[in-house]
């Protein structure tokens, strides 16, 4: 009797704690305080785009005081992170570390990408140098090229991932000088970096973030930028032009940016956005991005949106003539 | 016909065929923008794989035989019993997570498990005494989880709107807040109920029982308040919406 | 001298140490439960560094990481659980000792150890870095796979009494590895592909949800089925002698400086880690135990030796990450590259730059190491007389709990993705089915794990450098360092066979 007594108390007891807490978590409220928002970087960490959404991830804590958790989830470019966003919920609590990377992955079918994604913001422009070891004896860009073409597939072409944005660079790179160079991915920023140095393969495209680590190991050859470098140590390196191929065009750079699921709530993109902006233009991540030589342009929402369309249009023709354009609407 | 060949060798030869017409089907792929070619492709190393394992296995087939001393020791019935009630409720454990939510499943196989292994077999008459002492736990612990929930929320939500001071509104207060007001209310239960329990002389179906019901609530309480509060885990909520 | 000075001024206050105390008991913690890495806390100590000044934020992060390394061996000696990767090889012999009633010795024994490697390996990083650096880039593609093979081939050779099973399994471990999606082509290799494609799945098995299931879950149904013949009650543990007698320490010389090689030089090459680093020593360890003319006890039987080389080793890994990550700015592991990422957000660029620039800082970095080390020791010394008080609960309270906290461990390795921890959590239990069934019938499962662990690297190396040559094969056979790993693993193959002829 004693012990169905202490049932009966137990279970008065449990149904007004549901009650209470029922009562108490009735206005939802976006983002609640105990969620972690968790950020998919589709690349391995330590490179340049894994160290940039690091970075923001801080300061968006900082200016926020709700969790940012970065995870690392690499595979197929970056198809594979970015189809975790977008099996995810469309709730605001998972965004992608997206940017050129997501486009190029787009393209080339590997992930429905970003046809299932909405913009919340565009973050940096970071421009691709050539670059090369100092002992190797190529000093100019027109020198490389020149010696590619006399004996094609012999001299190595890395690039950080097929799926990313160095990978389409380095396509359109090789199509512009008859497929003469062996294109080989790596496994992001890291892997490419250490491969070049310790001269398993002859030339890279990098970020310059990353160039400007290694400064003193690696000989850049050209930027595959319109403008050259606003940074005072690399300022000395060519663009596509002056090194002598003015008519080449090529998508020389990423930009990042932050997608979330399409569908997610408008009250969530602009509290993501606005928490963005904050972080963005701390002192902190502006200090950041000068170091490493990014590039800012930010912009949110629907303006990123119709920047975003100049991207895409730069891609299509590259990957169509590669035969790497697979997308099917 | 497992009496003297094992049955892991002929798994392997099965599932290295199966394995390589898999391998067959699937074609090799190529790297993305290999014109000049180079790229071992994607079967390789799988085919090489399915053909050693298959000879590899077809040669322990015959060669690995059991000795004397190595025969499987027959399961006694009690054993056999508590193996297949183990092996069905870890499956219906990985299965009704997402649905009933980490607190009341992981509360409930914890506390079967424990009283059955302690009977050391699983019988009729104990059946009784399960079903209550699942029910008084799971009411135990929700009713600390709930308690733990609202302080939590309140300190939370009250640290960054300013109602409390805001290092009330710190993570580590407000876990190390939890812990204290989960021990205060346990501990006296435990206390209690343990004297009770020895007073009454239930019989020891009814003192295994008490002994599962606190171990199973102070596991499940505690993994919640590491695994979710500390280390910011998502586990599951399920029914336990709040 | 100069910089060292600074750089203890850097590091010489009150809420460093502070600091730093609260980093060091939090990683133990964390490195004790099952499924929690180095790397998540690191993370989550993250924001709080980044409000402090540099080098104590560093010094924080720091701790967390050593004290999450050797918390790992916890678990992993007591329960047989792994904590995380780097704590398998340490299963074999801790779980044996602690069977033997010999838990609080094996756990003292991981502690030094644990200490020496961290020690050992901050030595050679003070002392080499920039050298070593060096040195870990002659590993490209090419060697790199070489590298995975002579892992594979060694623990198939030395795992259980015959050679074909540990290849069977190391095949087995490789084939599972290959699971998911085709690196390079984006292709899916799963069975049911198209009805599959958006599961978890098809980023293939998870490393340590297969862990915990091959060898926690295994061990609970292995432990039911022998319940009632073996109620032999693990006698009341001992906890005096807890350290190794020194004079066994100096016995063990070799085995300690061999240990700490590899842990320090594997930790250096970027995108080889922790668990390959334990086999190696463990193999390595073995050997010397063959040579030692019966004075050190043989690996395998439940040895203190068994304990001490993977220990040393996966701590030495801690150190050995660090090198290329501050002399190069490429991380060793994972959790050295949120590392570099918490250096980047204070405008501190690793390199060559760093140590040219600001070698203060990296003095500070290198003494906040050396303090990890000290209060890891510190705080693992006063817990080692609790933690094998679990084993005096009564196993069929033990039991649930060791398989409610492998389930829990494998779904915590998602974080936040519930639908994926759910599906780590089904991996788990597969792979601990599958593990009973190997034991029951004396297969080896360690081959199985390096086949898991290195087939991704073995694969991706493997086209790489064949692509790199042009389609070459033959390029693993033009360099050094690869025809030094192919002999190495032809040897580890034919060696035992002849021995065993031999002595019939």
């Amino acid at each position: 009797m004693k012990k169905k007594s202490i049932v009966v108390i137990l279970l008065v007891l449990l149904a007004g704690m549901t009650f209470l807490a029922a009562a108490g978590s009735k206005e939802a409220i976006y983002p609640d305080p105990e969620k972690n928002i968790t950020i998919v970087v589709p690349h391995s960490p330590g490179g340049s785009t894994d160290l940039i959404f690091r970075t923001l991830a801080e300061e968006m804590k900082r200016v926020s005081g709700v969790n940012f958790i970065v995870t690392n989830i690499t595979g197929a470019g970056s198809a594979t992170g970015t189809n975790e966003v977008i099996n995810g919920k469309a709730d605001g609590y998972m965004f992608l570390g997206a940017g050129t990377h997501t486009t190029a992955a787009t393209m080339q079918g590997l992930t429905k990408g970003y046809l299932e994604l909405d913009h919340v913001a565009a973050l940096n422009w970071d421009p691709f140098i050539i670059a090369v070891r100092t002992d190797k004896p190529w000093t100019t860009l027109k020198e490389l090229i020149e010696d590619a073409k006399s004996r094609p597939g012999k001299i190595t072409l890395g690039n950080a991932g097929m799926g990313g944005a160095t990978g389409v660079a380095s396509v359109g790179l090789n199509l512009a000088f008859g497929k003469s160079f062996n294109v080989t991915p790596f496994n992001g920023g890291a892997d490419l970096i250490s491969s070049v140095l310790g001269g398993h393969c002859d030339v890279g495209i990098f970020s310059q973030s990353e160039v400007i680590a290694n400064k003193e190991s690696f000989r850049p050859l050209a930027i595959l930028a319109d403008e050259r470098s606003s940074l005072a140590s690399l300022d000395s390196v060519p663009n596509l032009s002056d090194a002598g191929y003015p008519d080449i065009t090529i998508p020389g750079g990423s930009f990042r940016s932050i997608m979330v699921k399409k569908g997610t709530g408008e009250a969530e993109k602009k509290w993501l956005a606005e928490t963005a902006d904050k972080a963005f233009h701390s002192e902190n991540f502006q200090k950041f991005m000068k170091n490493s030589g990014l590039i800012p342009v930010f912009s949110t929402l629907e303006d990123f949106a119709a920047y975003d369309a100049t991207i895409v249009a730069d891609y299509e023709p590259i990957l169509k003539e590669a035969g790497l354009y697979k997308l099917t609407k | 016909m497992f009496k003297k060949h094992k049955p892991v060798p002929l798994a392997f030869m099965i599932m290295s065929l199966l394995y390589f017409f898999y391998v067959v089907s699937l074609g090799s792929s190529k790297m993305i923008g290999d014109e000049l070619g180079g790229d071992p492709g994607g079967m390789v190393l799988p085919l090489f794989l399915s053909i050693f394992m298959f000879l590899a296995s077809t040669y322990l087939m015959i060669t690995d035989t059991r000795t004397s001393e190595e025969k499987v020791e027959k399961f006694g019935p009690d054993e056999r019993r508590l193996f297949a009630l183990t092996f069905l409720m870890a499956i219906t454990y990985v299965l009704a997570m997402r649905m009933i939510g980490f607190v009341l499943s992981t509360v409930i196989l914890s506390f079967s498990l424990t009283f059955f292994y302690l009977r050391g077999t699983v019988r009729k008459r104990d059946l009784k005494a399960w079903a209550l002492g699942s029910l008084i736990s799971t009411a135990l612990l929700l009713a600390l989880y709930s308690l733990a929930r609202v302080l939590t929320r309140f300190l939370l939500i009250g640290g960054r709107t300013g109602s409390v001071p805001p290092w009330m509104g710190t993570n580590g207060f407000v876990i190390g807040a939890s812990l204290l007001l989960v021990s205060i209310l346990y501990l006296p239960v435990a206390i209690l109920g343990w004297k009770k329990v020895k007073t009454l002389s239930l019989g020891s179906s009814a003192r295994d029982a008490f002994v599962s019901l606190l171990v199973s609530v102070a596991t499940t309480e505690l993994l919640y308040l590491f695994f979710r509060q500390l280390f910011l885990v998502e586990l599951v909520r399920g029914l336990v919406a709040w | 001298m100069e910089f060292f000075l600074e750089g203890l001024a850097q590091v010489a206050n009150i809420s460093t140490i502070l600091w730093m105390m609260t980093g060091s008991i939090l990683g133990i913690i964390l490195g004790a439960l099952p499924g929690l890495s180095a790397t998540m806390g690191i993370a989550l100590m993250m924001p709080i560094s980044f409000q402090l000044p540099t080098a104590t934020g560093i010094g924080l992060l720091l701790a967390v990481y050593c004290g999450a390394v050797s918390g790992a061996s916890i678990p992993a000696i007591l329960l047989g659980i792994p904590g995380n990767p780097n704590a398998i090889a340490t299963i074999e012999d801790g779980l044996l000792m602690t069977q033997n009633g010999k838990a609080g010795q094996a756990l003292g024994g991981a502690i030094v150890a644990s200490f020496i490697g961290g020690i050992g390996s901050l030595i050679f990083l003070v002392l080499f870095a920039p050298l070593i650096a060096r040195l870990t880039l002659a590993f490209g593609p090419a060697e790199k796979t070489t590298l995975a093979l002579v892992g594979l081939v060694i623990i198939a050779s030395v795992s259980g009494s015959n050679i074909w099973k540990g290849l069977l399994m190391g095949a087995f471990g490789m084939a599972l590895a290959f699971l998911g999606t085709d690196p390079f082509s984006g292709q899916l290799r799963i069975p049911f592909a198209n009805q599959l494609a958006t599961t978890p799945l098809s980023k293939g098995l998870d490393l340590t949800s297969t862990l915990i299931g091959l060898f926690g879950i295994s061990q609970v149904f292995i432990e039911l089925r022998k319940r009632k013949e073996e109620t032999k009650k693990i006698e009341h543990v001992k906890i005096e002698n807890i350290f190794p007698p020194f004079k066994k320490l100096l016995q063990m010389w070799k085995i300690i400086l061999s240990s700490l090689g590899i842990g320090t030089v594997v930790g250096a090459i970027p995108g080889t880690g922790a668990s390959i680093a334990v086999f190696m020593a463990y193999n390595s360890a073995k050997n010397i135990v063959a040579n030692s003319n019966g004075k050190l006890e043989a690996l395998g039987t439940g040895a203190l030796e068994g304990v001490i080389a993977p220990e040393v080793a996966n701590n030495a890994v801690t150190g050995g990450a660090l090198i290329p990550a501050l002399a190069l700015g490429i991380p060793g592991d994972a959790a050295t590259a949120v590392l570099i990422g918490a250096l980047m957000i204070k405008g501190v660029t690793p390199g060559f730059h760093l140590f040219a620039t600001n070698m203060p800082l990296v003095y500070a970095i290198f003494i906040t190491m050396f303090l990890a080390n000290v209060f890891m020791f510190l705080f693992q010394l006063m817990g080692v007389r609790l933690y094998p008080k679990i084993l005096n609960v009564p196993q069929q309270i033990l039991l649930p709990l060791i398989l409610i906290l492998s389930f829990i461990g494998a779904y915590a390795i998602a974080g936040q993705a519930t639908s994926v921890g759910i599906y780590n959590m089904g991996i788990a239990l597969g792979m601990g089915i599958i593990g009973y069934a190997l034991k029951r019938d004396n297969y080896p499962i360690a081959p199985i794990v390096l086949g898991l662990i290195l087939g991704g690297m073995f694969e991706e190396n493997f086209r790489r450098a064949v692509k790199l040559a042009g389609g070459d094969y033959l390029v693993f056979f033009t360099k050094p360092i690869c025809l030094f790993f192919m002999a190495l693993s032809v040897l580890s193959v034919v060696l035992p066979m002849y021995a065993k002829k031999r002595k019939r």
